[in-house]
């Protein structure tokens, strides 16, 4: 063999390497992904269900309890379930979980409205924490800020768990829903924190400063 | 999805497999031969050492070259001092007074780098073949007539290199260059079955004299005289080869500054060689089709990768610097298991891929060496070496560069 056809056997032999390597990495995506997937479909029902179960609050008068308990349940799922889905969403990844993101953004938007409509009319018995995020920023300073938050309302959550309704919504998934609430609100910086629709957060907080902003406490 | 940076450390890692590929490939097409040479007749040699400040090393490296297995009568050494301040003159002429074929030359002024001496002694050679060795180094006895063979078997050959090896391995800086000088002489050997050997090191090489001179001798402003010839001779239409079958031993530094400061030289000498030839990039041969692009391309992927690197590594530090620092004032967690949580992706595994391919050449490197020094491998040092030496090369080319614009370079 002459030793200059080297250079380009080892460029096929590179090629088909990387392209073995590229598909065993959309195989082991795919098999990460059926856990994913999961979740997807669990999501195409829990939009379902919180649908049907906002109809069944109104239509069999269901009690306030009954009906706050059922909603933070739900929305401990939606949490944990988000939660589980960032941990794949990794730097490298082949296939994009924004889709995903998006459903569980809008199944959170969801939750947001009728956890509105649920406190009215149980006379404000919890608190509505929302956290609107950037999903895509590439600012550090956003990204140290929304570091920050996520864990701050990771505490809140944990101690606070009965009183306190986290609902975290990515801003920048291409929602119109989503959209048209921000502008509404006149709200155009990002990462922000709503606390019963009326206070707004931009700011670094404290734990109890924080505390101090909640009905319920 | 994938973005420009990982888009970026895909291309890396295929170029990192490229190379790895296309070595081993030359490797086991031409493993049977890698120790092969022409076996030569003894024909007159002339040996030539720059010196400088060498008392320390000057009398080993005369020595060893007295203990050449090659005729007594063939061998004229001509050592050329470069105004040294220490002892080395008189070491060297203790020599001269007790061997008639040693010969000192000393320079007027210093010249301030090893090729004005080189050419000196080049140009007061008796001999039709010039061999070059530096004065802390130590040909072993058969290495000469190993090499001469080359240029005897074919007139195209201008050059010959041998295996440089670190002599000692005393500080954990001199075991980590012992693999890496193990290693670049196979690696070199390889490149040599593509008619690619970029360079004949210092330490000792072996040239035609004529041709040194035809070419215009050593370039006294480059700062690897040693990669610039070997360029120039190839671009005339000369071959330079590559004897592993022969060794010399070098002393490599034992301190990391000292160390620093030479592999600082080699980058300059080596951005100085590609500026000098680069219209010549895709043309002359070898040269222009790997030589040169190979070069630049390193330079290049090693400065952007630590561009990559450092700025992946500031905006990182700075997020989670800011974050914590929120946290603190807060009263909030500082880490949640979750942020501990790690989903391995593709190029998570390609790098592991391209890391195992690497340490795999490496350790066939050093069997194929058969260095006795390696009989009991630490797989530590090469760890070590694979992982945070390497990975000082950008840093080091940074530096090179930096020095090579602001003009502020010396020997």
């Amino acid at each position: 063999m002459n030793s200059k056809n080297a250079f380009w056997q080892a460029f096929v032999f590179a090629v088909i390497v990387f392209a073995v390597g590229m598909i065993f990495g959309f195989f082991l995506e795919v098999k990460q992904n059926e856990n994913i997937f999961s979740r997807l479909v669990d999501s195409e029902i829990n939009i379902l269900d919180n649908q049907l179960r906002t109809r069944i609050v109104e239509d069999f008068e269901v009690g306030c309890d009954f009906a706050k308990e059922s909603l933070f349940k739900f929305a401990d799922n939606v949490y944990f379930e988000a939660v589980e889905l960032e941990e794949f969403d990794t730097d490298g990844r082949l296939s994009d979980l924004t889709t995903l993101h998006k459903r569980y953004d809008l199944l959170r938007t969801l939750l947001w409205v009728e956890a509105k409509e649920l406190n009215k009319e149980c006379a404000e018995s919890f608190d509505i924490l929302v956290y609107l995020y950037e999903y895509k920023s590439e600012d550090a300073g956003v990204k140290a800020k929304q570091d920050f938050y996520s864990k701050l309302l990771f505490d809140i959550k944990s101690e606070m768990s009965e009183d306190v309704l986290l609902i975290p919504i990515a801003v920048d998934t291409g929602l119109s829903s989503i959209e048209l609430i921000t502008k509404t609100k006149g709200i155009d910086k990002f990462p922000v924190i709503l606390i019963n629709d009326g206070t707004e957060i931009y700011e670094v907080l404290t734990l109890d400063e924080f505390r101090e902003l909640f009905n319920s406490v | 999805m994938v973005n420009f940076v990982e888009f970026a450390f895909f291309f890396y890692i295929f170029v990192g497999l490229y190379l790895t590929s296309l070595l081993f490939f030359i490797y086991i097409s031409n493993r049977k031969k890698l120790f092969y040479y022409p076996i030569g007749k003894p024909e007159p040699v002339s040996i030539v050492i720059p010196c400088y400040n060498a008392e320390k090393t000057i009398g080993q490296a005369i020595e060893s070259l007295l203990r050449l297995n090659y005729p007594r009568e063939m061998i004229e050494i001509i050592v050329v001092d470069d105004k040294s301040t220490d002892d080395s003159v008189r070491i060297v002429e203790e020599y001269t007074g007790k061997h008639s074929n040693i010969k000192l030359i000393k320079m007027d002024k210093n010249s301030g780098g090893a090729a004005e001496p080189t050419n000196l002694g080049v140009l007061n050679a008796k001999y039709n073949y010039v061999s070059v060795t530096d004065d802390d180094s130590s040909p072993e006895p058969d290495a000469l007539i190993k090499m001469i063979g080359f240029l005897q078997d074919d007139e195209k050959v201008a050059a010959v290199t041998c295996a440089v090896m670190a002599r000692n391995s005393r500080t954990f800086m001199q075991k980590l260059q012992n693999v890496e000088y193990t290693i670049i002489s196979w690696s070199r050997k390889l490149l040599d079955c593509v008619d690619s050997v970029y360079v004949t090191p210092g330490p000792f090489a072996l040239y035609r004299k004529k041709n040194l001179i035809e070419v215009g001798l050593f370039d006294s402003k480059n700062m690897t005289q040693d990669i610039e010839i070997v360029w120039r001779l190839l671009f005339h239409g000369y071959k330079a080869r590559m004897c592993l079958a022969a060794r010399v031993y070098s002393e490599t530094p034992t301190k990391i500054k000292a160390w620093w400061r030479q592999r600082v030289r080699w980058n300059i000498g080596g951005t100085q060689s590609i500026l000098k030839y680069k219209k010549f990039m895709f043309r002359k041969g070898m040269l222009g089709a790997f030589i040169i692009p190979f070069f630049s391309f390193s330079l290049f992927l090693g400065l952007f990768g630590l561009g990559i690197f450092i700025y992946l590594l500031t905006t990182r530090l700075w997020v989670k610097y800011l974050s914590t620092k929120y946290s603190i004032y807060a009263g909030s967690t500082i880490l949640r298991f979750q942020d501990l949580t790690f989903n391995p992706s593709v190029l998570n595994f390609f790098g592991i891929a391209l890391f195992l391919s690497g340490l795999f050449f490496t350790l066939i490197g050093l069997s194929v060496m058969n260095e006795p020094r390696f009989k009991n491998k630490n797989i530590l040092n090469i760890l070590f070496y694979m992982l945070v030496y390497l990975a000082l090369y950008p840093f080091v080319m940074v530096n090179g560069l930096y020095k090579l614009l602001r003009g502020k370079y010396s020997w």
